[in-house]
């Protein structure tokens, strides 16, 4: 029974996140970000100077919390990072994705 | 009789009733049953906390499953017919067996839970860098649309039949959100008294010996356990009617209870009921007003220990109460680190 319970308990984590309907214009990611997080109920943390003068993608439709993160960032220098027990989201400027010139501008405005 | 019988010291005994306690409320009680399990509860405090500890690690578990909780059930007083009847003795040894098994199963993966929950060890280890963990606000959302907000160290009961939705608050502070029925009342009993809820949001907290009653919202009849439910027209002054924005302040008694009402302004329901998890947004704040704020409504305090820290500006949508995400994000994708001081206190310091 004990095992037959654990068993239970660990497909039941397994299931698949529920999906949200988004409606997200492209914009500025200071923005965007925001808006996202109001339509997907989760929490979100982002340094604002790390994402100043981004440009996010649309989101439209009915999408889970992660594949709308991933839709939005998609192409831009931004990336994310789930907290894997409380569902929260930082969203950090990826460094590797910024283009040599914006970088250095970027790099000045942090420091 | 009683079959209940612990002794007030054998905390293993305890913990073992408490666990049958769970499994039983889970599935329904029956009239003597309740009888039974209000006077054990009664009997000895450390039988409220092994209750409330183990009631906690069942809806952890809950929690885990995904699973909504079932103590909503309605009572099946025929529950326990094949117990008192067996067809024959190996149904019943087999029945016995079963119920030993589950019995036993909870106990184990409850005591599992609370020990990785509630160790003492863990305040030992909480103050050498242990990740941080807090406990969050649980909210329990009933069949009939109410909801109950439980803060930390809360338990109910929660008893629904045909007649009446009747939760008891057995330890702590809850706030209730109640859907209209008007032919089931719902009554929040917390040792003796009553709260006959009008279609309202209300908050109870229960110390040893007051019951302090907020409401926010409609109307909350304030009752004695014995007695019948009257048209509000004819309500008794002993037992009041209290509106939105009053409080009522109960002292327990060994005779009747004092039952004092009281206006209460909106900046003091805010602060009273600060508990509440709500999301705050906090736009290119720094961390310092940031953690003020999460400071304010949690029992767990931060601390920003390193002056480098103190221009770190963040936007943020957060719920007030997931102190242990906010913290885990900062310290892995900010550069910051986390450590215990004490029981309460995360101290917030730049990676060196």
């Amino acid at each position: 029974m004990l095992l037959s319970a654990v068993a239970l308990l660990t497909l039941l984590s397994c299931s698949p996140e529920p999906k949200h309907s988004f409606s997200v214009s492209e914009g500025y990611a200071v923005n965007t970000l925001k808006v996202y997080a109001s339509q997907a109920q989760v929490e979100i943390l982002f340094d604002p100077t790390s994402v100043r003068g981004i440009k996010t993608n649309a989101l439209v439709g009915s999408h889970d919390t992660e594949s709308a993160l991933e839709i939005m960032t998609r192409g831009t220098p931004l990336k994310f990072n789930k907290d894997p027990k409380t569902g929260a989201y930082a969203i950090l400027l990826d460094i590797s994705k910024v283009p040599e010139a914006p970088t250095k501008q970027v790099s000045s405005t942090e420091k | 009789m009683n079959p209940y019988q612990s002794d007030y010291t054998d905390y293993t005994l305890i913990n073992q009733e408490a666990s049958e306690w769970i499994l039983k409320t889970d599935r329904g009680l029956t009239a003597e049953e309740q009888d039974q399990f209000s006077d054990w509860l009664a009997r000895s405090k450390a039988h409220k906390e092994a209750y409330v500890k183990h009631r906690w690690g069942w809806e952890e578990l809950d929690r885990l499953a995904g699973l909504q909780t079932t103590h909503d059930l309605p009572v099946n007083p025929d529950l326990l017919i094949g117990w008192e009847a067996p067809h024959s003795s190996k149904k019943w040894l087999r029945k016995w067996k079963e119920t030993s098994l589950a019995v036993a199963a909870i106990w184990v993966l409850g005591t599992f839970l609370i020990y990785t929950q509630f160790n003492p060890s863990d305040v030992e280890e909480l103050s050498k860098n242990t990740p941080v963990v807090v406990e969050r606000i649980r909210q329990m959302d009933l069949q009939d649309g109410s909801s109950i907000e439980l803060n930390h160290d809360a338990a109910v009961l929660v008893d629904y039949s045909a007649e009446e939705r009747r939760v008891q608050l057995l330890a702590g502070e809850a706030s209730f959100d109640i859907a209209k029925d008007p032919k089931r009342p719902f009554v929040v009993d917390v040792s003796g008294i009553r709260f006959r809820a009008l279609g309202t949001i209300f908050n109870v907290r229960y110390n040893q010996n007051e019951v302090d009653l907020i409401v926010t919202e409609g109307r909350v009849q304030v009752m004695e356990q014995e007695d019948e439910y009257v048209e509000e027209t004819q309500t008794p002054a002993h037992e009041p009617i209290v509106e939105q924005s009053q409080r009522a302040i109960v002292t327990l008694t060994e005779n009747r209870p004092n039952i004092q009402v009281l206006e209460i302004d909106s900046h003091q329901i805010i602060d009273e009921l600060i508990w509440r998890p709500e999301l705050i947004d906090f736009n290119q704040e720094p961390l310092s007003v940031i953690v003020d704020e999460f400071n304010r409504r949690n029992k767990v305090k931060m601390k920003i220990d390193d002056e480098q820290l103190t221009s770190l500006r963040l936007t943020s949508i957060f719920w007030s109460d997931n102190v242990e995400g906010f913290v885990r994000l900062l310290e892995s994708n900010f550069e910051v680190s986390a450590r215990w001081s004490g029981e309460n206190l995360i101290l917030l310091s730049r990676n060196r």
